[in-house]
């Protein structure tokens, strides 16, 4: 038998289960499930790898939506997080759906953030830009597995 | 609220490599008075693990 270099897959999903702490800025003390939330953004906003937190700067408004957006349902807001292969991921359980809203700016992009924790950011994902009049707008998640889930370290 | 016999009503579709997108419209003498959108990501934001290597 031979050694191999490697990042433990296990940590990649306690990671998503928050329980490693590297650092010393711990902040959790909880050990039920975080929730979160999904704000939708103008096309013209700045939302990217360095947002670290929801903004109200470049949300969307309009007739029937909420600033901050809608929360994560379900039982709980995502998939237990698994591994395959040496990619550990895990997706929201639920669609994420605003219900009778109108957004004439066209939008592009929806922020995932933690509410729990400081409303800090998880993760960005931009579309085809649109706009919604007088209906729902729903976005459905990919599949939830090593290629395609919406949280993936890989 | 509207007469549907007069409502104009379209769909259209995108799809490609990151979504595919079903949107529905409803117009009244020209005018949108009901655009639906429905995105499927079809893939996430994946995060390339890495470590370094023990000088010694």
């Amino acid at each position: 038998m031979a050694n191999t270099q490697a990042m433990a897959t296990s940590f990649k999903v306690e990671l998503l289960n928050g329980h490693h702490a590297l650092g010393t800025s711990v902040i959790r003390a909880a050990t039920t499930a975080d929730s979160f939330k999904a704000a939708l953004y103008v096309a013209t906003a700045t939302i990217n790898a360095a947002t670290t937190a929801y903004t109200a700067t470049g949300e969307v408004s309009g007739t029937g939506y909420t600033a901050g957006g809608v929360d994560l349902t379900g039982a709980v807001d995502w998939i237990a997080p698994g591994s395959t292969g040496t990619t550990g991921f895990s997706t929201p359980t639920a669609n994420l759906v605003y219900t009778t809203v109108t957004l004439a700016t066209a939008f592009d992009c929806v922020l995932i953030y933690n509410s729990t924790q400081g409303n800090k950011a998880v993760s960005a994902h931009t579309f085809g830009s649109q706009t919604v009049t007088a209906a729902t707008f729903t976005i459905t998640m990919p599949t939830n597995d090593a290629t395609t889930g919406l949280v993936r370290l890989a | 609220m509207y007469d549907e016999t007069l409502l104009e009503n379209t769909s259209h579709e995108i799809d490609n490599e990151n979504e595919y997108t079903k949107i529905t419209e409803y117009r009244l003498d020209g005018v949108i008075v009901h655009r639906g959108v429905h995105v499927t990501l079809k893939r996430g934001n994946s995060i390339e693990a890495q470590i370094g290597a023990m000088n010694g």
